[in-house]
């Protein structure tokens, strides 16, 4: 009990500490989680941009209005006439972003498939990259048209089928969010705990181990008539108690963020479980971190490469969608990538299946795996400690 | 016995750091273990401790033989390192409390042992302290608290006075010998001869891990030949005086340096009468004049034949 109670009285003073990264983690947190909410699921992140065009029909057949029509949801259409002053006067005041010019003859070589000896010519404000998104969707449609032509359509049948596959919509989602739940911002906000619990982990049981592996004070405990497994009890107890308490402390932010809806989530036993599993792996650094550093500085160190080297790489800050072959290769061999993808993968899930757990169990097994690994070396390195003194 | 070790020996590698080491510590005594750096007095202690592993031999406290897992012998025992252990991030009362509570659970008992412990070592004004705001002598002092607070009977001090203002050290050594008072056998390690004379009742001085002379202080002075050194100031000393005086009776040393001469007898009577009557005779003037006993630094230096803070 002893050992317990200092545990947290040593942790007081590092209070400070503490609190800086659990401040500056919740605002980041907080904020990205909300952004990351109603972007996505208001749509707010993209709106569409209407050019003002033009068009110059000096052939006078059909391609002209076909175009217009074609288009016309998309931008808006003036009447220009065909006086080249007045269009560069325009477009010079932004009243027109692009002017298509059709010139006499383009559609008959289009039907004979040759239109070497007319193309399609234009007048456009310089540097403006909307009007060069138009002319790509333009020419998608000439081919598309060039395309029916030669399977034996007219050109009003090519320009009606065109018409009308346009009305067609198809859904496209995003791989990363599969699906909407996904996105939500208890997903989110789990998400970033990796960094949380693997900085404070590594201060919160480094730096109180560092105080406690100090020779003097070592040897002092050990004439004690506390026995030794009552004092590792004591200090185990301790950094269970903390870990308990940062857990629950992102539970409560979770629950303020989603209005309570996390505590009646079906999904939260298993991110309690997948969080659990990152919080043993934070601590497990801890214990490593506070037996083989010399002071106070080296752990910093080991916070700050740790805990942003495994978070960007393990895809906690950057989405796992963005890395390339070769990242993507080495972050599997991080915990927190098998945290990320758990996280998503219980952040999409509507209802618990077998298939499902066998994904998610060995996922986590990996991130528990690396947890007891680092703390199975470090109890070696304490007793090689203890055989190169005795 | 309190503490009883027979033939102890540490060795690291091919270093015998204890060479059959022996020591018998009865209750009530300040036993003194006096040698200089590397002499094997930590070693002893960190073996007396369990703190250390070693190859041979048998150590008894209490009259039960010491392991790492004798917590019964252990909550007797309190223990004062060279150097100081405490956190640095407790205060002076929540130190003394915690170290204290590894032997005391019982809190309310604890709660005034804590405070007589703060008292002894005079630091009730700075109870709420941190040790980093402490001076060098109030965190040896703070030190000693942590270590003696359980009231243990059998006290270690591993040269406790190390770095210490004069202040701070008297009070140290007068603390040492309340304890001992109080019923408290000691164990004082240190390389200040001084001090060991001052408050131990028997010393054992080691060199090379060996145990090479024990006893009172004035037993390990009547171990040695050297009865006085006595110094005189002169300004001039002719050679051939300088030989006169080293074929008076029981001189063992004579040397002339910086207008000081300094005459080393052998145990033997009227030596100073004999020298001051040659001076007479050979017309040397001289000043000030004074006779000194021996100290444990000349028996170690007879014994071992160099200094103690070699």
């Amino acid at each position: 009990m002893q050992v317990f109670k200092n545990y947290f009285r040593i942790l007081k003073s590092y209070k400070g500490v503490i609190l800086m990264y659990f401040i500056v983690f919740l605002s980041v947190a907080i904020v990205m989680s909300i952004n990351n909410n109603t972007s996505f699921s208001e749509g707010q992140s993209f709106s569409a941009t209407k050019l003002k065009l033009a068009i110059v029909d000096r052939d006078q057949q059909t391609l002209g209005r076909a175009v217009k029509r074609y288009f016309e949801g998309e931008h808006e259409f003036a009447d220009v006439e065909e006086d080249e002053n007045a269009i560069l006067n325009e477009l010079y005041w932004r009243q027109l972003d692009y002017v298509l010019v059709i010139p006499k003859g383009y559609e008959e070589g289009l039907l004979d498939a040759d239109t070497s000896n007319s193309e399609l010519e234009c007048m456009k404000v310089p540097g403006n990259y909307t009007s060069s998104y138009f002319e790509a969707e333009l020419q998608q449609y000439i081919a598309k048209l060039t395309g029916l032509l030669a399977s034996g359509y007219s050109i009003t049948e090519a320009e009606d089928e065109l018409d009308a596959l346009k009305e067609e919509t198809v859904t496209v989602r995003v791989a990363s969010f599969v699906n909407e739940n996904q996105n939500d911002i208890i997903t989110y906000f789990f998400l970033l705990v990796p960094y949380l619990f693997i900085s404070l982990g590594t201060i919160g049981v480094g730096m109180i181990l560092l105080r406690l592996n100090e020779q003097e004070v070592k040897d002092r405990m050990e004439c004690s008539s506390t026995p030794l497994k009552e004092r590792n009890i004591g200090l185990i107890g301790g950094i269970f108690a903390y870990g308990g308490i940062l857990l629950l402390v992102v539970l409560v932010v979770v629950g303020i963020l989603s209005k309570g809806s996390v505590f009646t989530d079906m999904r939260t036993p298993y991110f309690l479980l997948n969080l659990f599993a990152m919080l043993l792996f934070g601590l497990s650094l801890g214990f490593f971190a506070g037996t083989v550093a010399k002071n106070q500085e080296a752990i910093s160190g080991i916070v700050n490469i740790a805990g942003l080297a495994l978070c960007f790489l393990g895809g906690v800050f950057v989405p796992i969608e963005f890395f390339g072959d070769g990242i993507l290769k080495a972050a599997k061999f991080f915990p927190t990538y098998w945290y990320v993808v758990t996280n998503e993968t219980i952040g999409g899930m509507t209802k618990m299946t077998s298939a499902l757990a066998k994904e998610l169990l060995p996922q986590i097994g990996v991130v528990l795996g690396y947890a007891l690994a680092i703390s199975a070396v470090t109890l070696v390195i304490i007793s090689n400690k203890r055989s190169r003194r005795g | 016995m309190v503490v009883e070790i027979e033939n102890l020996v540490k060795r690291y590698g091919d270093l015998v750091a204890l060479d059959h080491f022996n020591l018998a510590i009865e209750e009530g005594e300040v036993f003194g273990l006096l040698g200089p750096n590397g002499s094997g007095k930590s070693t002893t202690i960190h073996c007396l401790l369990s703190l250390l592993k070693y190859d041979k031999g048998t150590i008894r406290v209490f009259g039960q033989e010491m392991k790492p897992t004798s917590y019964d012998i252990k909550k007797d025992i309190g223990v004062i390192m060279q150097n100081v252990a405490v956190f640095d991030e407790l205060t002076v009362y929540e130190n003394i409390d915690y170290f204290c509570g590894l032997y005391i659970r019982e809190q309310k008992e604890r709660k005034q042992l804590v405070k007589e412990a703060i008292d002894f070592v005079e630091l009730q004004d700075y109870r709420k302290f941190y040790p980093k705001k402490l001076s060098g002598g109030l965190l040896r002092r703070l030190n000693i608290a942590c270590g003696i607070a359980h009231k243990p009977r059998l006290i270690i001090l591993d040269e406790p006075t190390v770095a210490v203002d004069p202040q701070s050290r008297n009070k140290i050594l007068e603390g040492i010998q309340r304890l001992n008072k109080e019923g408290a056998t000691i164990i004082y390690t240190s390389h200040y001869m001084e001090e060991v004379e001052q408050i131990c009742t028997r010393i054992a001085i080691m060199d090379k891990g060996k145990n090479v002379a024990l006893g009172t202080k004035d037993e390990l002075k009547a171990m040695i030949d050297l009865g006085e050194t006595i110094s005189v100031e002169i300004l001039e000393l002719a050679d051939e005086v300088k030989e006169a005086v080293g074929r008076l009776p029981h001189v063992i040393k004579v040397s002339y340096e910086n207008y000081l001469l300094k005459v080393k007898f052998s145990k033997g009577k009227h030596n100073l009468l004999r020298l001051l009557d040659l001076l007479k005779e050979q017309e040397v003037g001289f000043g000030g004049l004074h006779s000194e006993l021996p100290t444990l630094n000349d028996v170690f230096l007879e014994i071992t034949g160099k200094e103690l803070r070699d």
